[in-house]
């Protein structure tokens, strides 16, 4: 403990030079005090072991930051509550942990989708050769959800293969497309009307 | 006592003082000048008055010496150049850097971070709470008083207690328990 006999603050106690030293340090100091810390220093030795001392302690202090057991989130909420060991990972092994995680997230992914994968029957006519069963299902369902348009699919194994390119042109041919007599009547209907 | 002519200093006399003194100067100099190049320019200059009139000296006294010529130097140096003081987190940047200049002052720094460390370690835990909350959290004793509910007055004291103990233990490492 430093301590200097020989000079008083104010109020007749003597300087603790550790203290001050460190309050220097730290800029608390106001500037008067500044400047009688820095007269101190210009004549007495303790003062200025102290402030080496003082220097040395916050350097020290701040290299503690990533020592776990001195973590101030820890220590300040571990006061209320028991101590609790905890375990704190370099951002290395975080980064490590995660991608561990990744892989193994996509490859269960993987394995678990694989089964359903074979069981669509598209995708299976699209990985083997279609047989002639499965070419008169898929043409079925086709035909099922295209009769609401009127849209006829012959089911012919000998038919020629639907370009779809000309379809809308075959749409054209085949049906002409008549304008219902409702839109006529909408379409003709002054603006007034409409409100 | 080995000096040379004209209050010279001998070399070698120089080089002992360097390797015993050089840690604690420039610790000194950086709480004073809180800047990596000024303080390197400092110790310099306080080297080179040593050889040049550190024979002027009593032996007993010249580490006393050897940090008024530093003080005096370094308060030069900040009237000339008119530098503002910075802030305790350039202070820490800066005194790392120069503990890591060299092997030996890195392993000056473990040393130092482990002595610390057990230091901290054994102070109160009201101390502890008091000291990281204004070192690593950079809190001030009013924020600290206010998040404890405890007056200002007790966060001071204890504070104050956590330095004393501390520093002493840094001066007297055999002390520590």
């Amino acid at each position: 403990m430093n301590h200097l006999s020989n000079t008083a603050t104010p109020d007749n106690d003597p300087v603790d030079l550790d203290w001050t030293a460190f309050q220097y340090l730290s800029n608390e100091l106001s500037e008067q005090e500044s400047e009688a810390f820095e007269t101190l220093l210009s004549e007495h030795q303790d003062a200025r072991e102290a402030l080496a001392t003082a220097t040395q302690l916050i350097a020290g202090l701040k290299t503690l930051e990533s020592v776990p057991a001195l973590n101030p989130q820890t220590t300040i909420t571990t006061q209320a509550a028991p101590r609790t060991r905890t375990t704190v990972f370099s951002r290395t092994q975080q980064w490590a942990l995660v991608s561990c995680a990744a892989a193994l997230l996509l490859a269960v992914t993987f394995l678990l989708n694989r089964p359903a994968v074979h069981d669509t029957p598209i995708t299976k006519l699209a990985q083997t050769e279609p047989t002639q069963e499965d070419l008169e299902h898929v043409l079925n369902l086709w035909s099922e959800s295209a009769e609401d348009s009127s849209l006829l699919v012959a089911l012919n194994s000998g038919a020629e293969p639907i370009d779809f390119v000309d379809q809308p042109n075959a749409l054209a041919e085949n049906h002409s497309l008549e304008i219902p007599e409702w839109l006529y009547t909408a379409v003709s209907l002054p603006e007034e009307s409409l409100n | 006592m080995p000096t040379g002519n004209d209050g010279k200093l001998a070399p070698e006399v120089v080089h002992q003082l360097v390797e015993t003194h050089a840690v604690e100067l420039r610790a000194f100099l950086t709480g004073l000048l809180r800047n990596h190049d000024l303080v390197d320019e400092v110790f310099q200059l306080t080297f080179s008055k040593a050889l040049q009139s550190g024979g002027q000296s009593k032996e007993e006294t010249r580490k006393g010496w050897l940090f008024r010529v530093a003080y005096h130097e370094s308060m030069g140096l900040l009237r000339r150049n008119k530098i503002h003081k910075k802030s305790l987190n350039n202070l820490c940047h800066t005194t790392s850097v120069f503990w890591t200049e060299a092997p030996e002052q890195r392993l000056l720094e473990s040393e130092n971070r482990e002595q610390i460390k057990r230091a901290l370690s054994n102070l109160p835990e009201n101390q502890q709470t008091v000291v990281i909350a204004r070192i690593y959290q950079n809190k001030t004793f009013n924020e600290i008083a206010q998040e404890f509910g405890l007056p200002l007055g007790t966060v001071l004291t204890r504070m104050r207690l956590a330095i004393k103990t501390l520093s002493k233990q840094i001066d007297n490492p055999s002390e520590n328990p």
